[in-house]
């Protein structure tokens, strides 16, 4: 079973670097990362919070269903997918077993260019997610304190206007 | 399983909606995404064939406001039903934080649920998840239908544990919130005890 994925701010902040140098050397519209189970982890680029949630989830789902595909055809794993469209492209690569990143660009962009800096970029996040599961291993939060310590019943009863 | 950024203050959880086909997953889902209010919810996204059946799944992200300066969002799935969508149905359960069965109460679906029951206990079971302590409510769903099967009979047959029961209508809108709040309730009860 996966535990909780917990990403502080030291790494979040490399994270986003990486994102950012990566948008801008390849001319593409949005690049993020989500989890394997649809949670949006990090992104630059210009998209509401609420969508890149529902693409993110869209994505996660088609991975697993590419793999699940690769298992009855006994691929170890599909690294990577790539659609197009005359209009928009999606590139979405394996960082890890847990992690993907996904460049969203249109036809002023190249895929060549993508996939060698993703390929780059997928190296330096590697490491970034390498130092957070360590992090995991020692503490399961940054300052010993967990986000809801101290939180009552009623506290959450407060969000469900109760 | 849960999400949490200390740099944006974000905690993020996976609720899905198990249960057989057509015992109105989809309807809890479409529900809550009518009552809640636009600023607080992302995209549904309906993965269905031409004839409304889930094929692969319902979604969409919720923001249910803040809880000691953290943003709560829970990302709510449901699972396609029907028998021959398995491997769908495992790879959605993939990080669940919590769990929303929902019962068909008609006689004739009595058998489904326990069919579909014992699914999710093997998807769990292959996740390595530990039931017993998985936050977990039992819907009963369309208590409004004639020749629907007693409540104590349904308890009897698909309560597990001591989760929580929720009697429901979910094409009339009733039950659906409750059961919504039952099931964030006990998972951020479960978070709060992890992650201390």
């Amino acid at each position: 079973m996966q535990e909780n994925f917990i990403i502080y701010n030291e790494e979040y902040v490399l994270i986003k670097e990486i994102l950012k140098t990566l948008k801008a050397n390849t001319r593409a519209e949005i690049v993020f990362i989500t989890d394997s189970e649809g949670h949006c982890i990090a992104s630059t680029g210009e998209m509401e919070d609420s969508h890149l949630n529902s693409i993110s989830s869209l994505i996660a789902g088609s991975m697993a269903a590419v793999n699940g595909i690769g298992q009855m055809l006994k691929v170890e794993k599909f690294t990577t997918i790539l659609t197009e469209s005359t209009d928009k492209n999606l590139h979405i690569s394996l960082i890890n077993d847990r992690t993907m990143l996904i460049v969203i660009f249109d036809n002023s962009s190249n895929l060549g260019i993508i996939r060698f800096r993703v390929k780059s970029a997928i190296q330096d996040l590697e490491k970034v997610f390498i130092t957070i599961n360590e992090k995991l291993k020692v503490s399961a939060n940054e300052d010993g304190m967990s986000p809801f310590e101290g939180v009552s019943d009623e506290d959450i009863d407060e969000i469900f206007g109760d | 399983m849960s999400f949490l950024n200390y740099s944006t203050r974000e905690i993020n959880f996976k609720i899905v909606y198990y249960g057989p086909g057509l015992s109105g997953k989809t309807t809890n889902i479409k529900t809550i995404y009518e009552k809640v209010k636009t600023d607080n919810k992302g995209k549904l996204v309906s993965l269905a064939t031409e004839t409304e059946r889930t094929l692969f799944f319902d979604f969409f992200p919720l923001d249910l406001g803040t809880i000691k300066g953290y943003k709560v969002k829970f990302h709510l799935y449901t699972v396609p039903g029907q028998i021959y969508y398995s491997s769908s149905r495992k790879l959605i359960m993939k990080g669940v934080d919590g769990i929303v069965f929902v019962a068909d109460s008609q006689r004739e679906r009595f058998e489904a649920n326990i069919e579909s029951l014992n699914d999710m206990m093997d998807n769990l079971r292959d996740y390595s998840i530990d039931f017993e302590t998985m936050p977990y409510v039992l819907q009963l769903n369309k208590r409004d239908l004639p020749n629907i099967t007693p409540v104590n009979e349904l308890i009897a047959a698909l309560r597990k544990r001591d989760e929580p029961v929720v009697e429901a209508m979910a094409l009339k809108g009733e039950g659906v919130v409750e059961t919504l709040k039952g099931i964030s309730k006990l998972i951020m009860i479960d978070v709060k005890q992890k992650l201390k």
